[in-house]
């Protein structure tokens, strides 16, 4: 024993204990503001955390969390936060708090510096990117109003001549995609050749067929050559469904692809109008005209908060991922979960009671808040309950928002929903993005609102309905001029007292539709088409017309080589797979028949045999 | 100078007169130790019974240093290793369950492929270790020194300006 040892150790021990006590506050301060760094995107202060070890005790005096979008500006921040961590779970590096109670939350506040960081790299995963992309397209192909409209005189052929017609560039990149694609699944078919395996088959079984079973030594050899066949067969079986399988999702993807087709003329004859300044003015595309952007905005608002909670809380299926990572970094090493009998996942906040009214300089401003937020964790399939909220907001003088949602990702499948509900809520002044001849803003003293937002997997159904009563419309000064679109589009606003809207973003995640209609559609529509008279329509009769006389050969053509070649491959993977079948189900009967034999010798009394035999069937 | 002083201080033992077991049961430790990623409970103790031992403290330190190379050199071995121990053998995940859900698990590390590879391998090769050890000690003392230290190939090192230079280091007192 070395006592000097001993005590050396206890130094070092009691100086280590010493230091992390004092550096404790400040790491676990640091460490909570970069995680939440790492999913605003932007800077996250917390303010004198304070560490008690007493009952692991955490409190801090303000928590900022910056705007992204204006990094002068807090998307909100917290007054003084206390809350309780379970102890246990601290050893397996879990966070469990149960009850967090705030109640004092801000909203908007400036900041007294720039709050901006430099990412690493852009956190949006790729659906969201492409669907902000789509539905930004879809607005911006939305009419513009302008008088050019009414004087110019359309010279189709010159225009399709200067246009790169870009249906014909993706069907021809979808085909040669096909092609690459059918050219590698006749390689592979031709290389599975399990042509040697049959013939090794057919030579064995016509073996068992031939062979004369007179003895109990024969008919065991017989059995077991039999129960070899049957093993080659089942594994060559599950070569050739699990080749099918494969075979099918990719001819499946190449059939999906040419269903976008039509999608992709119809893009062409939009981009060939709004070239010509051949609007649409469809009821469709007026809602558009008007209303898109106010909500596409918060949509992708909504799918970038739901991408990140997509990414911070993964479903079952990308949390137990236990493939092998082939090279860690050196001396890291993997760590290998195994299920945990206690269930506590990383990261759980059980239970957010919020209490708050956001602290505003004009009173008639303040939002009050109040509800909560249920299991906010990472690994909602180690909780095993999705993440739920309820809340209410409530401006003065106002009827209440309610917000409630769930966000179940506890199985494969995410599935995010939620719901608000507004009657009779005090809207005032809305602004619209401003164009030319439309009102700059929308004043509604009163209306109800509801929003139902879904995407479970990879599908999106996002439905808001609005009713505002009594509405009137606001126009810039000096924007709507006085020419005819000005008098007609200002007497139709006019005109209006009670708005009524409904809007749709459905479809795949990545690329959903949006489609809105109102009350002033038909009308205003009505309206413009008859002051654009009848030339504008014909003129766009004539784009479809010669659009599609170039583009549906190449569709036609591009079609009849997929469909032939994916008949040709399906058709030679099931030759393959019923001669497989055929051969197991010969074999299966040639079992049974020597399994009958066998039962019967066993019950002349050949005990010793009933011995050798058990299990000899029993499958690999 | 730090590795120079491990060095110096370790062919002081090794020509001292301490027991062999104490010098090779030192270097032993250091081995697992070394070979191992350094923070985990196992190694702590491992540490604490050198410190409180009569184990010879430098071969420990010297061994850790040195085997720590191998450490970096063998790692996609000891990850191979670890990951089939680990997540390969069927049989064994209900043990690997029951270890996961002790309490003290989590300071262990042992579902970590490195660690348990390494672990592993280092506990495999710790009694051949300490057996070669000690009998190198031995051979050392009683062959190796003396014929080392009369070798014409140590005698013109002797005479050479970096041998002195390496004298000064090793006689240093730390």
């Amino acid at each position: 024993m070395r006592p000097k040892g001993l005590i050396g150790l206890l130094v070092v021990v009691l100086i280590v204990a010493g230091l992390g006590y004092l550096l404790s506050d400040k790491f676990i301060e640091r460490q909570l503001e970069s995680i939440g760094e790492s999913i605003v995107g932007a800077k996250v202060e917390i303010d004198n955390l304070n560490f008690s070890l007493v009952g692991l005790a955490i409190s801090f005096d303000r928590l900022q969390v910056t705007n992204p979008n204006d990094t002068w500006k807090n998307m909100f921040e917290t007054g003084r936060v206390s809350f309780d961590m379970e102890v246990a779970p601290l050893a397996r590096k879990k966070v469990i708090i149960n009850d967090v109670t705030i109640a004092d939350i801000r909203i908007g506040t400036k900041r007294a510096s720039d709050g901006k960081i430099e990412r690493q790299a852009d956190d949006t995963p790729g659906w969201v990117s492409e669907a902000a992309e789509s539905l930004k397209q879809q607005v911006a192909a939305a009419p513009v109003l302008n008088l050019g409209i009414l004087k110019q005189k359309v010279n189709v052929d010159s225009l399709l001549a200067a246009f790169d017609i870009q249906s014909l560039n993706k069907i021809g990149q979808a085909r040669q995609d096909a092609a690459a694609s059918f050219a590698r699944w006749e390689n592979t078919v031709a290389e599975f050749r399990p042509q040697n395996d049959f013939e090794k088959v057919k030579q064995q079984v016509q073996e068992i067929t031939s062979q004369k079973v007179s003895s109990l030594e024969q008919l065991l050899a017989t059995a077991d050559k039999t129960k070899k066949v049957i093993n080659t067969l089942d594994k060559l079986k599950k070569e050739v469904e699990s080749l099918k399988k494969s075979a099918s999702a990719d001819l499946g993807s190449i059939t999906r692809t040419f269903t976008q087709v039509d999608n992709w003329i119809k893009d062409d004859f939009d981009a060939v109008k709004s070239k010509a300044n051949l609007a649409d003015f469809s009821a469709q595309n007026i809602g558009k005209m008007l209303f898109g952007d106010v909500l596409v905005a918060p949509t992708i608002g909504i799918l970038e908060y739901i991408g990140l909670g997509r990414k911070y809380m993964p479903v079952a299926k990308q949390l137990f991922a236990s493939g092998k990572v082939e090279k860690p970094p050196r001396l890291k090493g993997q760590d290998i979960r195994f299920p945990l009998l206690d269930g506590k996942p990383n990261f759980l906040l059980e239970h957010v009671l919020i209490s708050a009214a956001t602290n505003q300089q004009d009173t008639s401003k303040v939002l009050r808040l109040s509800g909560e937020v249920k299991g906010i964790t990472t690994e909602q399939k180690v909780y095993g309950k999705p993440l739920t909220f309820a809340l209410n907001a409530a401006l003065p003088n106002s009827n209440a928002y309610e917000i409630s949602g769930e966000f179940d990702h506890t199985g494969d499948t995410p599935s995010d929903r939620f719901r608000l509900t507004g009657r009779g809520i005090r809207f005032g002044k809305i602004d619209l993005p401003e164009k030319p001849y439309l009102p700059s803003q929308l004043i509604a003293d009163r209306g109800d609102i509801t929003a139902d937002f879904g995407l479970i997997g990879d599908e999106l159904d996002f439905k808001v309905s609005f009713t505002g009563s009594p509405v009137t419309f606001g126009f810039a000064q000096g924007a709507a001029g006085n020419n005819v679109i000005a008098k007609v589009t200002r007497s139709v606003f006019d005109s209006i007292d009670k708005l009524t809207l409904s809007a749709r973003i459905h479809g795949p995640a990545n690329a959903p539709r949006l489609s809105i209609s109102s009350n002033i559609d038909d009308v205003l529509a009505a309206r413009i088409k008859g002051v654009l008279g009848e030339s504008v329509r014909l003129a766009q009769a004539e784009i479809e017309k010669k659009i599609n006389a170039i583009v549906q050969p190449k569709k036609e053509e591009a079609l009849a080589f997929v469909n032939q070649n994916k008949a040709r491959l399906e058709s030679e993977i099931d030759k393959i797979e019923s001669a497989v079948t055929e051969q197991l189900d010969f074999l299966e009967q040639k079992k049974k028949e020597v399994e009958a034999e066998i039962a019967k010798k066993k019950g002349k009394g050949l005990k010793d045999v009933k011995d050798k035999l058990k299990g000899l069937f029993k499958k690999n | 100078m730090f590795f120079l002083q491990f060095i110096s201080k370790f062919i002081k033992v090794l020509r001292s007169g301490e027991a062999p077991p104490l010098i090779a049961g030192g270097f032993t430790m250091g081995f697992i130790v070394g070979l191992t990623p350094f923070m985990t409970l196992q190694n702590i103790l491992i540490l604490l019974v050198a410190i409180l031992t009569k184990v010879n403290l430098a071969s420990v330190f010297f061994a850790m240093f040195l085997f720590s190379f191998f450490a970096y050199i063998f790692d996609p071995i000891f990850h191979n290793l670890g990951f089939f121990l680990l997540a390969q053998i069927e049989n064994i995940k209900p043990l690997w369950t029951v270890i996961y859900n002790w309490p003290i698990a989590p300071f262990t590390r042992f579902n970590n492929t490195v660690v348990m590879g390494s672990l592993v391998a280092a506990l495999l090769l710790s009694f051949p270790v300490y057996l070669a050890a000690k009998k190198g000690i031995i051979l050392y003392r009683e062959t190796w020194g003396e014929k080392i230290e009369n070798s014409k190939f140590v005698k013109a090192i002797k005479g050479s300006a970096l041998f002195k230079w390496y004298v000064k280091i090793r006689d240093l007192e730390f």
